[in-house]
């Protein structure tokens, strides 16, 4: 299942206007950071935060598709399959890869790995 | 006997009142009106078709056929017959109707013979009068605008009326300018404004006599085109409000849920189905996210967490130290 994934990360994972992201499952698995001046470790910071928040109240987890945090010059979306695989990205504000954010997430919920 | 010189016919669901007004009205014209009676609608017509009539008196409630539709009835097959409007019951209202419709006099049935005096009086006055010299006809698609540019233009004194169901109003020009108008209980430019933003009626240009104050001034084309622009305003607030109305009634039928608090967890506005604490603690748990994602990955200053839900899509915010929750339904716009 993690090589389905990782095929699926490296075909998405640099569109232009990410800064980094990362597909993961209780902590492990694919990260990479297309700024330089942005490291992998500190995506990996950000997956960790992200699964720290409080679960979104009045809904069940998986009725959650996703959660998009929006700033002035750029949003962190992190996408939770029923199972527990996520697809986290950084995108800049008005870049090709924020404009594909919502049909790149379908994608990744629609994903039928083997097995 | 003497000659009959007039005509008049009188419809009325009454056949005892009918009855009455025939002898009486026939002994007080010493027999020169010939008095014809219809009891209904259809009965009158026949007799407009097979006579000739100089007047017709109608009674206003009536079955099947009121005394107003019957007017406008009159008015497009016998618009040269005079009319009049005898009622047991006037209103305002009901007068402004009469006089939209084309009757030429209203009046109100007396249970007086001194009233019944008068009212023949009135009838014998309508029976005598003639129109003034000048064209008398339909224009269609004529404006108030257009009526009062044209009296204007030639200078001329007099005073347009106006009217239709609702609605009863003067404007009077003097000398070609406006200089006062009253209607729909306004008065001045309010009152101009209103009567030319009708969208139809009647109108007659009377003989000018001197308004007891005057509400107009300034030249006739800057007060129409006032008058104009304030419509052309209405119009626009009127599609504005129309707009705000619509979005906010699609936004009530898709709002789940929603909440404010402060960021100590003081809740302001609550309207959740249950459990207010976890939403307090969520937006709270959001700042302090909001914060933390901030300093790990510089872009910029934080304004919303969004949340994509199977079943509808929540905002998550702060702003001005107050912490905000929304939760909608599907189908609501992305704005």
């Amino acid at each position: 299942m993690n090589e389905f994934f990782q095929q699926w990360f490296d075909a998405r994972s640099s569109v232009p206007g990410t800064i980094a992201c990362a597909v993961t499952a209780d902590g492990a698995g694919f990260c990479r950071s297309l700024d330089p001046s942005f490291p992998d470790e500190q995506m990996k910071e950000i997956v960790s935060a992200l699964r720290s928040g409080a679960p979104f109240p009045g809904a069940e987890s998986s009725e959650v598709r996703w959660h998009t945090w929006v700033f002035a010059n750029g949003k962190i979306r992190s996408v939770i399959r029923p199972h527990g695989w996520t697809f986290t990205t950084a995108v800049r504000v008005n870049s090709e890869a924020a404009q594909i954010l919502d049909p790149l997430s379908e994608e990744f919920l629609a994903l039928n790995p083997p097995g | 006997m003497s000659e009959a010189k007039h005509s008049v016919l009188f419809l009325d669901d009454d056949k005892d009142f009918l009855q009455t007004i025939q002898e009486l009205y026939g002994t007080m014209s010493g027999q020169s009106w010939n008095i014809h009676t219809a009891p209904t609608p259809d009965r009158a017509l026949e007799i407009l078709e097979a006579e000739r009539i100089d007047l017709v008196v109608v009674d206003i409630n009536m079955p099947v056929i009121d005394g107003i539709q019957f007017l406008g009835i009159l008015q497009r097959r016998h618009p040269k017959l005079k009319r009049a409007v005898l009622t047991g019951l006037g209103t305002p209202e009901k007068r402004a109707a009469c006089l939209a419709n084309g009757a030429d006099l209203f009046m109100e049935k007396s249970p007086s013979p001194e009233g019944y005096k008068s009212i023949f009086v009135m009838l014998g006055e309508l029976l005598q009068w003639t129109p003034k010299e000048g064209f008398e006809g339909v224009l269609r698609k004529v404006t108030l605008q257009d009526v009062i540019q044209m009296e204007c233009l030639a200078r001329n004194s007099s005073i347009l009326e106006i009217y239709n169901e609702h609605v009863l109003g003067q404007i009077y020009i003097e000398e070609g300018q406006l200089v006062h108008a009253i209607g729909a209980g306004l008065l001045g430019e309010r009152a101009l404004q209103k009567l030319l933003s009708l969208p139809g009626g009647s109108f007659e240009l009377a003989q000018f006599t001197p308004p007891e104050q005057k509400s107009l001034s300034g030249s006739w084309e800057m007060l129409l085109m006032n008058a104009a622009q304030a419509l052309d305003e209405s119009a626009a607030v009127t599609e504005e409000a129309k707009t705000a109305a619509a979005s906010a009634n699609e936004l009530a039928s898709h709002l789940e849920e929603i909440l404010v608090c402060t960021s100590a967890g003081d809740t302001l506005v609550e309207g959740v189905p249950h459990d207010a604490p976890a939403r307090v603690n969520w937006l709270q748990s959001m700042g302090q996210h909001a914060a933390m994602l901030g300093q790990l990955l510089p872009l910029g200053n934080f304004d919303r967490l969004e949340t994509e839900l199977v079943e509808g899509r929540a905002i998550s915010l702060t702003r001005g130290g107050k912490l905000v929750l929304v939760r909608v339904s599907k189908g609501l716009g992305s704005k």
